[in-house]
């Protein structure tokens, strides 16, 4: 009687399960997909950066080197053909148990203008800024053009260390966000 | 004879008449790696819109996938990581938030690997599912699919990098059909910028229930001595919620004199396109006299009107009624 129970148990919750996932009704009018043919938004690879030492209050300037920019490369030959890149940094962590920290505010981030480009459309450096853990800064946008397109540029970081802080090796991260509006 | 076949050799080998030099400066190849949607919608095989991003109308309870690729276009395998994360409409842009930030979108969404390893010149597919609750209440949500390359800062190179790209998701919510998409330009303003290129700024409403993605174009016609020009497009973008006012600016020619010209702009978000005609003339400098457009909406006062009616016939049927009965129980 008991293993029956289990059973049916067993069977009524397996044929719920499937009743489920039934009743999960794909919408007929977006189901249905075609194969898009557009090239793909790339970004270079990152590169780790140094971003070199200095004492409490002074300040650090490095760019990126002439062959390691940071490339946007649009193949999907769209008209217009739209995208902007982001950066956001980690705050800047030393080492130990309770590592001391520089805020990532501390970090200043400016494209420069473009070293290269291709296609045509307007290419906008971003104004660029101090850089925070959430807003993004705009480092570099593409509007308008027609077809394919690319942008290389080298930015500059600058960092202000606080008077105050303690003497380490401090360590972040710096993302690069590119996106379709 | 030899001295003009001479000459015909020269010729051919000298650049052409556009500049370029024979050996034309490739730009050096730099590693890279990319995403692409490869599954749109059929129903919105004409929206340019849904080819760049997953961009739908779905009811409580649906279930979609879509595949994305990625791709590696370098000699070395590349570990690419795919994920979901939030996005947001701020400042008439998508905006994304940091890192792997999640919204209620996210949760709905899986992707069918979290890394791939992308062989050299490759790609890797990689499926995106989009599982809508039954309960999800109605409106439009924002996210955005990311490939993501990570190179972790090391004792000697303290600043790591992570470079990501991505592709957006216009998702909106709701039982029955799509909720109306559409904009309406307010008014175009003819502007002198400070480095004295005209402008002119067009402000855009959002009047429908999803988010655009707005861009344009500006002719210019019947202007001195019957000149033309343009199209001229639009600088910036915008990406407005519902709702939303921004401006569209088109930057134009230094050389164009002041006017009277007659402007036409033609405004495009996918499939809605609005066009809006005014004459301008650019001012010496500063800002010019604006020319407002879409007033109060053509159907707001019939529609008042109708409303008026109907309320105040049902009032007058109600109490008909009333006095009806009351005087019935009186008779009896």
């Amino acid at each position: 009687m008991q293993r029956i129970a289990l059973l049916a148990g067993g069977t009524l919750a397996l044929s719920l399960m499937s009743a489920q996932q039934a009743d999960a009704a794909t919408d007929a009018g977006t189901s249905v997909t075609f194969q898009v043919n557009t090239g793909a938004l790339a970004i270079t690879a990152p590169a780790t950066f140094s971003l070199g030492a200095g004492a409490s209050g002074t300040t650090l300037t490095a760019r990126f080197p002439v062959d390691g920019p940071v490339q946007v490369n649009d193949p999907r030959g769209l008209t217009p053909a739209p995208w902007t890149a982001t950066v956001t940094s980690t705050v800047f962590t030393g080492t130990g148990g309770t590592p001391p920290t520089i805020p990532a505010s501390a970090a200043s981030y400016s494209p420069g203008a473009a070293t290269l480009t291709e296609g045509d459309g307007t290419f906008t450096p971003g104004a660029g800024g101090a850089l925070d853990t959430t807003t993004p800064v705009t480092a570099f946008t593409h509007t308008g053009g027609t077809g394919s397109n690319l942008a290389e540029w080298r930015p500059t970081l600058t960092v202000r260390i606080p008077g105050n802080a303690v003497a380490d090796t401090y360590t972040g991260t710096m993302t690069h966000s590119v996106t379709t509006p | 004879m030899t001295l003009l076949a001479t000459l015909a050799l020269l010729a051919a080998l000298a650049p052409s008449a556009a500049g370029t030099p024979i050996q034309a400066g490739k730009p050096a190849h730099r590693d890279r790696f990319g995403i692409k949607l490869l599954d749109a919608p059929v129903s919105r095989r004409k929206d340019p819109r849904a080819r760049v991003g997953i961009v739908d109308h779905l009811k409580p309870g649906t279930v979609i996938t879509r595949r994305i690729q990625v791709n590696n276009v370098s000699p070395k395998t590349h570990a690419i990581d795919v994920y979901p994360a939030a996005a947001t409409i701020q400042h008439h842009a998508l905006v994304p938030a940091p890192d792997r930030t999640p919204n209620e979108l996210t949760s709905w969404v899986s992707t069918e690997h979290n890394r791939v390893q992308v062989p050299p010149w490759g790609q890797a597919n990689v499926r995106v599912m989009i599982r809508v609750p039954r309960l999800a209440s109605r409106g439009e949500r924002y996210a955005i699919v990311w490939a993501q390359e990570s190179a972790p800062p090391t004792a000697h190179r303290n600043l790591g990098m992570v470079n990501r790209v991505g592709i957006p998701i216009y998702l909106d919510i709701g039982p029955g059909g799509e909720p109306p998409s559409d904009m309406s330009i307010q008014s175009l303003t003819p502007e002198r910028a400070r480095n004295g290129r005209p402008q002119v700024i067009a402000q855009v409403r959002n009047t429908g229930e999803r988010a655009l993605t707005i861009s344009g174009k500006l002719w210019l016609s019947d202007g001195p001595g019957g000149l033309r020009a343009g199209p001229y497009p639009a600088t910036l973008g915008v990406t407005l919620a519902p709702g939303d006012v921004a401006p569209v600016t088109v930057v134009l020619d230094p050389r164009l004199p002041n006017g009277p010209w007659k402007a036409r702009m033609v405004l495009q978000s996918g499939l809605v396109v609005k066009t809006a005609t005014a004459k301008i003339t650019f001012p010496v400098t500063g800002i010019g006299v604006s020319v407002a457009l879409a007033s109060a909406p053509r159907y707001g006062v019939p529609i008042g009107i109708a409303l008026v009616l109907a309320v105040a016939g049902g009032l007058f049927l109600v109490w008909r009624r009333r006095h009806r009965w009351v005087t019935t129980i009186r008779a009896r």
